[in-house]
């Protein structure tokens, strides 16, 4: 085994103990702290494949940003926070699906990619520098849209929430 | 690249041998006595009690977060800026104040309606009101008179 592939094992590992922790949590905000660890050893896998920006975005991004509104979203709703608030007796529709979807997905990339039994493990180098080359070179409208987007997104929080402090 | 990581890996490691070695050091070396009032969260001040139910958190730490995810995405396309902006000249910085510009309009807009105000009364936007209320007394004492 290449050193790679130690690390992606590594991280897999742990990103899949995390992710069986979300599930069977009996907390709500336990569960959240762990999708932390699984998004971020996703990332780590990123960085694994020498997809520097992309591993960077799913940190700031899905760490940072996704479970910070998890447990925003928990705050403000009137979710029940603590022990036993999760529905853990109706699994068995969640886990079919979920093992479906896995089972799917296998099936389609091992038809796409022809992974034999010693898969190599190759890496698809995008270095940072070529990302940024193209996003602001060939990309500079939807670059300068994304601006505007933001606006948009923060207005249009900024109106929701007044209205419903004004209620 | 992946190399260029090890120093990252390696202090990670480090940290995290670290924060175990020593818990667990305190643990079989330190003595182990404990009682209610040690275990309880707080062993002085009032019992955490859960918020009562029909209690909501402010929407104004909403309005935070979406402030946080917004300047969080901003940061994200800076990066890949960052390291080719020496190449792309003075077409990548006018780019980037562009985009800085706009999203800094977002931000001016959310404090001036009064969004980053933690307290009622303070800030630019309940100031303005204030003080738009105190002109419109004077103007009616005037008028009065």
């Amino acid at each position: 085994m290449t050193a790679q592939e130690y690390a992606f094992t590594v991280l897999a590992v742990i990103g899949a103990i995390a992710a069986i922790a979300v599930v069977t949590a009996r907390n709500v905000v336990h569960a959240a702290l762990y999708l932390v660890v699984t998004l971020a050893s996703v990332g780590g896998v990123y960085l694994v494949l020498s997809a520097e920006f992309v591993a960077w975005v799913q940190i700031l991004i899905y760490v940072g940003a996704i479970v910070i509104l998890f447990l925003f979203g928990l705050m403000l709703t009137k979710a029940p926070i603590g022990r036993d608030a999760l529905d853990n007796e109706h699994q068995w529709v969640p886990m079919m699906v979920s093992g479906g979807v896995f089972a799917g997905l296998v099936f389609l990339i091992d038809r796409a990619f022809h992974l034999d039994s010693r898969a190599r493990f190759a890496a698809f180098p995008a270095p940072t520098a070529r990302v940024g080359d193209s996003l602001f070179r060939g990309f500079v409208l939807p670059f300068e849209a994304v601006s505007f987007l933001l606006l948009a997104a923060l207005i249009g929080a900024v109106v929701l929430a007044r209205k419903d402090e004004a209620k | 690249m992946l190399r260029d990581y090890l120093p990252v890996v390696l202090l990670a490691a480090l940290a995290v041998a670290f924060a175990v070695a020593s818990m667990t050091a305190s643990r079989l070396l330190g003595p182990n006595r404990p009682d209610p009032v040690k275990l309880s969260a707080y062993e002085c001040g009032n019992e955490p009690i859960r918020l009562p139910k029909g209690e909501k958190f402010g929407v104004k730490f909403y309005v935070v977060a979406m402030l946080f995810i917004i300047f969080d995405i901003e940061t994200i396309f800076l990066f890949p800026w960052a390291v080719t902006f020496r190449t792309l000249g003075l077409f990548g910085l006018v780019e980037m104040a562009i985009f800085i510009g706009l999203v800094f309009v977002a931000y001016v807009y959310v404090w001036k309606k009064g969004g980053l105000d933690w307290a009622e009364g303070q800030g630019p936007a309940s100031v303005r009101e204030a003080r738009a209320a105190a002109e419109a007394d004077l103007g009616e004492a005037a008028r009065a008179r």
